[in-house]
C-alpha cells in the first residue's frame, strides 16, 4: 500500500471506501480515485499491455492519454483507466490481452519483433498469397475492447451554448484569462477537462505551498464570479469556423458558439527516449505529481528523476515531500538550471548528476522497473558508455520537455513558428478573435502564465469592444522548458517513441531510409500518432528525429495536420439524439389506413403501393395499374414542388429558367418544363401553368423543390427582374385523379366545365372542388385522362375524402404504379432516367429546347453539345413476350463485344403491352427499332431485348381524346 | 349535377400525431384543436408547455407594394425587416423581409378579413400561409431551445419583438418571443413552420419536453 496521509486539495474522499474488481481480483479505493491511481495505491504496477508487443505498461501520464491502460468496464470498451473514477462494484479488465494482464501469452510477439518491421501492415499486403494468412492473424491479434451490441441505446442529447468568451483550459493561465475577460464585462464560459479547476497549478508545486495559494485564490475568484460559467469535465474537442467549439463531457456534446475564444490548453509532458522507457514505474514527472497531489498515492519507494528543465527539480522536491527516497536527479543539461532549486535539492542530500542521461532501464523479476543505467554525456550529447552507473529504483520520473496543446489553434487557422529558445511551436499569427495564453505561448513559469492569461483576457475584451486597455504580453522564458534531443540510441532498441503503437527509434530511422522522409508520409507509414492518444506523446520526438535525419530544422519539417477531433469522442456522443426531419403530406393517415407501404422520396414519406391481404407486392402494383387503365385511380402528388412566380417579368423569368417558351403562354394553359444547369445537364422538370398574365404556378420534382427555389431566388438576385417567388410546396396538397371516368366524378364535386372545349388537355382552371378553392390542371403523365387538383394543405384530407366518398370504387395507387404507368407512356423521370451528365438531347427532348430564345440557363452549353457527336440516347426496349425468369433490373448493363455500351434506367412488366418494357441509354448507333441489345444481369447471364419506339402504350394519345375516353368509360 | 359548395372544416396539421390521445377537443376558426390534455395542463405549462396555435387564421403578402397594402387595410406595419408587432388582442404582424409579411389573427379573425377585402395595390400579392404553429412556455423553455436550436434566444432583446428565422430540430422556423399567457410567468416562444413537418416536430419536441418535465398543453390555458 502506498497511500499517503491527507494531502491538501486531494481529489479523493476518504470517508467513502469503494470496492471494485480488476482482472477478477477484489480491490478497494476511495471515491474520487481513478482506476489507475487506486490500483497503484494497492501496489499493482502492470495495469495494461501494449498494443503490438504486449509489453507491460503502467502509469505514464495520468492525464487522459495512457492508452496502454485501457480497460473494459462492463459493456463499455476502452475506458481510460488513468482518469476514469472507480465505481462501487465496478468490474474492470485490461483490454488486448490473451490470458490476462499479468501473464499475457501474446507477449511472446516481442521475441519476433525483428520480423515485424515498420510498415509491416503495408508490406504483408504486398503478398497476394500470404495476405489472407496475415489478415486473419492481425484481425485475431489486434483490437482493444469488446463492443456489446446488446447495450441499450442511450440517446445523448446535444445542446447549444453561447458566450462572449470561451476559455479553453482551467489552469493558471485559463483562470487568469477568464477573470480578466469577465471583469471587463464579458460573459465567459470556462471549459476544463478535469473534474476540478487549477490544472498544473495544484500539482507542479515543488513543495511550495505559496504556489498552491496563488492558484487557489484564482479558482475562488473564478467560481464566485457572476460572469463566469465553469464547465468541468468538458474538453474542447475541436475548433470550427466562427468560434464554434464542441465541448464533450461524460454524457453529451455541447456546441458552443462564442464571440471570441482563448486557448489556454497547456502542454503535454513528453517522454525521454531510452531503452525500456516503457517499463511500469517509468512515468512522466507530472504523472508522479498527479499521483501525489490528486490521489495521495506515493509513486514509488525509491525514484530517480530524469530532467532537462526546472519542472524536474520541482518533481524531485515534491517526491521528497511525499516520502520518496530520491536516488538521484539526472539532468541532461550541463547548465541553465535554476540555482535555487539545485541548491535546495543538494542541501537535502540529493545527488544531482548534470550533463548525464538514463541510458537504459532494467526490469526486475516482476517485469517492472528495478533500476536504471546512467551515463555522462559527451560534448556531442552522446552517452559515455565507459562511465555507466547503475541506480537501483522502482520509479523513474521523466521531465525533459513539453509539447504545447496547439491542436485547436491549428484548426482555427493559426500560423505557427518553431521557437528555438523554448524548443516548441508557438502561435505566430492568430485568427481574429482567437487568443492564446500560457504554455501554448511558450510560457511556463507560474507568474508568466498568469500574466499571459490576463493579457489574453484583455485582448478578448478589447476585441469585443468591452475594454480598450491591453497592457503588455509577458517576456519570454529565459531557459528552455524542453530539451532539443531527449533521445538516447541503444543497439538493442526498445526505446519507444510512440507508446500507442510500440514504435521504436529504429523504426523511424528505417522509415526515413525507405524514403518516407516527409512528416505526413512518415506518420502514415510508421503509424506514429495514429493511435488513441493521437501522437500527443510522440509527434514532437518524431519530428525531432526526422529533422535530425534530414538535416533540417523542426520549422522546416513542420507538423502533421491537426484535424478534428483532437481527442477521441465516443460514438454515442457523436451520434447524439438524431434530428432527421421527415415530411408528410396531409393525406398520410389516409394512406396508412389503406395499408400503404412507405418509401422515402427525399425527405418525404410516400406510399410505394397499398398492401392487400393475400397479394404480393407485384400483384398489388399490377392491380393499381390495371385500375387506372380500366377504371379510376387516385394518387397523392402533394410532394411535388409547388412554386409561384408573380410580377410583370414573370414570363421573362421562366423563359430564362426553362428551355421552352412561356412569355406567350396563354392564361389558362400549361406547358411541360425542363430545367438545365449552366452545363446543359437536365436538373429538374415539371409543369408551368399560367393563371393570370402576371402569375405562373409551376411544379418541380419532389426532391428538387427546395433546390430549385433556392437556385431561382439566386438567379433573380442576379437578374433583378420585377418578379416575386413564393414556395408553396408545403402549403398546398395535391392529388391526381386518373382514368376515363375522372370527369364524371369531378363533375359531382365541381361546377367547372369539364368538356374538352371548356377544359382541354394541358389546360389549368381555378374553381371550387367540394367547396375547396382549387387549382386543376389537366395532365397526361400516367397516360389517361386525368386532373391534378391542388388545394390549401388544411383541406387536402377533405378533398381526398370527398373524392373517395363520391366514387367508392376509385383505387388509390402508389409511386410504383405511377412509375409503371408513365413508363408505358415512355415519360422520363428526372433523376431516374437521367443522371449528372444527361442533357435534353440524350433523352429525346430536343423539341423542348428553344434555341431561338435570347437566353436560357444552359443554352450556350447545349449549343456546343449540338455541334459534337451524340454520346448516348435514351431508347425504349422490350423483352420477348414470353420471357420468363428473373427480369433485368435498373442499372443493369448493356454489353456488346465484351464492352459496356449502355445501361437500363427503367424497367417493368407492362400488362398493357404484354411484355417487360424499359428505357435504356445506348450509343446513337443502337437506336433503330428492331435492333437487339444484350443486357447482362447480376449473375452474369445475358438477356436479349429489342429496341422499340416510344411510347409503348397509346402511341397516338387517343386516351386524351374525348371519343376514346368515352368509349373506355 | 350535384356540387358541394359549402366550405369544409379545416384540418389541424397535428391531427394525425394526436390521434388516439385522450385529450378534450374544441373548435377554433373552423379547425379542431385540443382544449385540454389533462388536468395538469397549467402545471406542465409552467415548466414547459407546447400549445398548438395552428388554428389561427393567417395570411401572407409579398412584393414592394405589400406595406402599402397593409396600411390600406388598416393593419399596423412593423418598421424594420425581421421584426413584428403583437396587438392587444394577440394578433401578430411579422415583417419577414423588406417586402414580405405574415399576418396572423387572434380569435376575432379581423385582420385577415380586412386584408382580403382590400384590393392589393400594384406590386403586392397574397401568399398562401398554411403554417403549423406552436407556442412554448415555462421555466424550462430555454433548456429545450438549447437542445433544439442553434440560435441564442437568451441574447434577444424581447422588447424589440424580433422575428427570428432559424431552424429547430432541423426544420426552418420563424419565431417571435412574446409575453407568456397570463397564467404563466415569463416569456413564451411562438413559432411557425411548414405544416408538412408537423408530425415530426410534435413528436421530437414532445420527447425532449418530456425529459424536461414538460409536454403538450391545451389552448384552454390561454383563456
Amino acid at each position: 500500500m502506498s497511500r499517503l496521509a491527507h494531502i491538501p486539495g486531494e481529489w479523493i474522499d476518504r470517508t467513502q471506501e469503494i470496492s471494485f474488481t480488476f482482472e477478477g481480483q477484489q480491490h478497494k479505493g476511495f471515491a474520487g480515485d481513478s482506476i489507475s491511481a487506486a490500483l497503484w495505491a494497492r501496489g499493482l504496477r502492470t495495469l495494461g499491455r501494449s498494443f503490438k508487443y504486449h509489453r507491460r505498461r503502467g502509469v505514464l501520464s495520468l492525464a487522459n492519454h495512457d492508452v496502454n491502460t485501457l480497460v473494459q468496464a462492463g459493456d463499455r470498451p476502452n475506458v481510460r483507466a488513468d482518469i476514469e473514477e472507480i465505481a462501487a462494484g465496478g468490474s474492470y479488465t485490461a483490454v488486448n490481452t490473451h490470458g490476462g494482464v499479468a501473464k499475457d501469452r501474446a507477449s511472446l510477439i516481442g521475441f519476433f519483433s525483428r520480423f515485424l518491421p515498420v510498415g509491416f501492415y503495408y508490406k504483408v499486403a504486398n503478398s497476394r498469397w500470404l495476405f489472407p494468412f496475415w489478415e486473419a492473424l492481425i484481425r485475431n491479434m489486434s483490437g482493444l475492447g469488446v463492443i456489446h451490441f446488446d447495450r441499450p441505446v442511450v440517446k445523448t442529447a446535444k445542446r447549444y451554448a453561447f458566450c462572449d468568451v470561451l476559455v479553453i483550459g482551467g489552469g493558471p493561465s485559463g483562470l487568469a484569462a477568464a477573470l480578466s475577460a469577465a471583469e471587463a464585462g464579458a460573459s465567459v464560459m470556462l471549459a476544463e477537462e478535469n473534474p476540478r479547476l487549477g490544472g498544473s497549478g495544484f500539482y507542479q508545486l515543488g513543495n511550495d505551498p505559496a504556489r498552491r495559494a496563488v492558484v487557489k485564490s484564482l479558482v475562488d475568484r473564478v467560481t464566485s464570479h457572476a460572469n463566469i460559467e465553469v464547465r468541468l469535465g468538458s474538453y474542447a474537442a475541436a475548433y470550427y469556423a466562427d468560434y464554434w467549439v464542441p465541448l464533450v463531457d461524460g454524457n453529451k456534446m455541447i456546441k458552443v458558439r462564442a464571440r471570441s475564444v482563448i486557448v489556454a490548453a497547456g502542454a503535454y509532458e513528453q517522454p525521454a527516449v531510452f531503452r525500456n522507457n516503457d517499463l511500469p514505474g517509468v512515468m512522466m514527472g507530472s504523472a508522479a505529481q498527479r499521483l501525489v497531489y490528486r490521489y495521495a498515492v506515493q509513486p514509488a519507494k525509491t525514484m530517480v528523476v530524469l530532467t532537462a528543465n526546472d519542472d524536474g527539480y520541482r518533481v524531485a522536491l515534491d517526491m521528497i515531500a511525499a516520502g520518496v527516497n530520491l536516488a538521484a536527479i539526472v539532468d541532461l543539461r550541463a547548465q541553465d538550471t535554476d540555482a535555487n532549486l539545485l541548491q535546495s535539492l543538494r542541501s537535502q542530500g540529493v545527488e544531482c548528476l548534470l550533463s548525464c542521461c538514463v541510458y537504459e532501464a532494467h526490469a526486475g523479476q516482476e517485469g517492472t522497473l528495478s533500476g536504471v543505467t546512467c551515463c555522462p554525456l559527451n560534448a556531442d550529447g552522446e552517452p559515455i558508455l565507459a562511465q555507466q552507473r547503475f541506480l537501483s529504483c522502482d520509479g523513474l520520473a521523466m521531465s525533459v520537455g513539453w509539447a504545447p496543446a496547439l491542436n485547436l489553434l491549428y484548426q482555427a487557422g493559426t500560423s505557427m513558428s518553431f521557437q528555438d529558445s523554448t524548443q516548441q511551436f508557438i502561435p505566430e499569427r492568430l485568427p481574429q478573435g482567437v487568443f492564446a495564453a500560457g504554455r501554448v505561448n511558450g510560457l511556463y513559469a507560474l507568474d508568466k502564465k498568469i500574466e499571459d492569461g490576463q493579457y489574453a483576457g484583455r485582448q478578448a475584451a478589447a476585441f469585443l469592444s468591452l475594454s480598450a486597455e491591453l497592457g503588455h504580453a509577458p517576456a519570454a522564458e529565459r531557459f528552455s522548458p524542453s530539451h532539443p534531443w531527449p533521445i538516447i540510441s541503444h543497439p538493442s532498441g526498445k526505446n519507444f517513441i510512440d507508446f500507442d503503437e510500440d514504435l521504436q527509434l529504429k523504426d523511424f530511422e528505417t522509415a526515413v531510409l525507405e524514403g518516407f522522409d516527409n512528416i505526413e508520409l512518415l506518420k502514415r507509414f510508421s503509424t506514429n500518432g495514429m493511435g488513441p492518444s493521437q501522437g500527443k506523446h510522440s509527434n514532437m520526438n518524431a519530428l525531432r528525429i526526422l529533422a535530425r535525419l534530414m538535416g533540417k530544422s523542426p520549422q522546416q519539417v513542420g507538423t502533421t495536420t491537426a484535424r478534428p477531433f483532437f481527442h477521441p469522442v465516443p460514438m454515442s456522443i457523436l451520434a447524439g439524439r438524431g434530428f432527421s426531419p421527415d415530411r408528410r403530406t396531409p393525406l398520410h393517415a389516409r394512406h396508412e389506413a389503406l395499408g400503404a407501404v412507405w418509401m422515402a422520396a427525399g425527405v418525404w414519406q410516400r406510399p410505394e403501393y397499398y398492401a392487400k391481404p393475400g397479394k404480393t407486392r407485384t400483384e398489388c402494383i399490377a392491380a393499381e395499374v390495371a385500375a387506372v387503365r380500366s377504371g379510376l385511380g387516385l394518387i397523392d402528388v402533394g410532394t411535388l414542388g409547388k412554386l409561384e412566380v408573380r410580377g410583370p417579368d414573370a414570363g421573362e423569368f421562366l423563359e430564362r429558367v426553362y428551355t421552352m417558351r412561356y412569355a406567350k403562354l396563354n392564361v389558362g394553359a400549361t406547358r411541360y418544363a425542363i430545367m438545365c444547369d449552366e452545363s446543359g445537364v437536365v436538373i429538374d422538370d415539371g409543369v408551368v401553368a399560367r393563371l393570370t398574365p402576371e402569375l405562373f404556378y409551376f411544379t418541380t420534382t419532389t426532391s428538387g423543390a427546395a433546390t430549385v427555389y433556392r437556385e431561382l431566388s439566386r438567379l433573380n438576385t442576379i437578374w433583378k427582374l420585377n418578379v416575386g417567388l413564393v414556395n408553396v410546396t408545403g402549403a398546398r396538397s395535391a392529388v391526381n385523379i386518373a382514368g376515363a371516368r375522372c370527369r364524371e366524378v369531378l363533375s359531382k364535386l365541381c361546377d367547372l366545365d369539364f368538356s374538352i372545349e371548356g377544359f382541354p388537355y394541358l389546360a389549368v382552371r381555378e374553381g371550387l372542388v367540394a367547396g375547396i378553392p382549387a387549382r386543376l390542371m389537366r395532365v397526361g403523365f400516367v397516360g389517361e385522362w386525368s386532373y391534378e387538383i391542388h388545394v390549401p394543405a388544411e383541406y387536402g384530407a377533405r378533398l381526398w375524402d370527398a373524392i373517395m366518398e363520391t366514387e367508392p370504387s376509385i383505387v388509390p395507387f402508389g409511386v410504383e404504379a405511377q412509375r409503371l404507368l408513365r413508363l408505358e407512356k415512355g415519360h422520363v423521370i428526372v433523376g431516374q432516367d437521367t443522371d449528372g451528365l444527361t442533357n435534353p438531347f440524350d433523352i429525346g427532348a430536343d423539341w423542348a429546347v428553344k434555341f431561338d430564345k435570347p437566353y436560357f440557363v444552359g443554352k450556350r452549353s447545349l449549343k456546343m453539345i449540338t455541334e459534337k457527336p451524340a454520346r448516348q440516347r435514351l431508347i425504349g426496349f422490350k423483352l420477348q413476350s414470353g420471357f420468363t425468369g428473373a427480369a433485368p433490373q435498373e442499372c443493369h448493363l448493356i454489353i456488346e463485344a465484351g464492352e459496356i455500351i449502355g445501361r437500363i434506367t427503367s424497367i417493368g412488366f407492362s400488362a398493357a403491352v404484354g411484355a417487360h418494357i424499359g428505357l435504356a441509354f445506348v450509343p446513337p448507333t443502337h437506336t433503330e427499332p428492331g435492333q437487339i441489345l444484350s443486357i447482362r444481369r447480376s449473375d452474369g447471364s445475358v438477356v436479349q431485348a429489342e429496341v422499340v419506339t416510344r411510347p409503348f402504350y397509346d402511341p397516338k394519345d387517343l386516351r386524351q381524346k374525348e371519343e376514346s375516353s368515352e368509349a373506355a368509360a | 349535377m350535384s356540387t358541394m359548395q359549402c366550405a369544409p372544416k379545416r384540418v389541424n396539421p397535428f391531427t394525425d400525431v394526436l390521434a388516439g390521445t385522450s385529450a378534450t377537443w374544441s373548435e377554433q376558426c373552423e379547425m379542431p384543436v385540443v382544449a385540454q390534455f389533462s388536468a395538469k395542463d397549467i402545471e406542465i405549462a409552467a415548466k414547459l408547455g407546447m400549445i398548438d396555435l395552428s388554428w389561427r387564421l393567417r395570411a401572407g403578402c409579398k412584393g414592394p407594394g405589400s406595406a402599402a397594402w397593409l396600411e390600406a387595410a388598416g393593419i399596423p406595419v412593423p418598421g424594420q425587416p425581421n421584426s413584428c408587432i403583437q396587438t392587444q388582442e394577440g394578433a401578430v404582424i411579422a415583417r419577414l423581409g423588406r417586402n414580405e409579411f405574415l399576418i396572423e389573427d387572434a380569435a376575432d379573425a379581423i385582420m385577415t378579413r380586412r386584408l382580403n377585402e382590400t384590393a392589393a395595390p400594384v406590386g403586392a400579392y397574397a401568399v398562401l400561409r398554411q403554417d403549423a404553429e406552436l407556442m412554448l412556455t415555462g421555466s424550462h423553455l430555454n433548456h429545450l431551445l438549447l437542445q433544439t436550436c442553434s440560435f441564442d434566444f437568451a441574447g434577444v432583446d424581447h422588447s424589440m419583438m424580433p422575428a427570428i428565422m432559424t431552424t429547430m430540430v432541423g426544420v426552418g422556423i420563424t419565431a417571435v418571443v412574446v409575453p407568456a399567457p397570463r397564467k404563466i410567468e415569463g416569456f413564451a416562444l411562438r413559432f411557425w413552420f411548414d405544416s408538412s413537418y408537423a408530425d415530426y416536430m410534435w413528436s421530437t419536441l414532445c420527447e425532449i419536453a418530456g425529459e424536461l418535465d414538460g409536454g403538450p398543453v391545451g389552448i384552454a390555458i390561454l383563456n
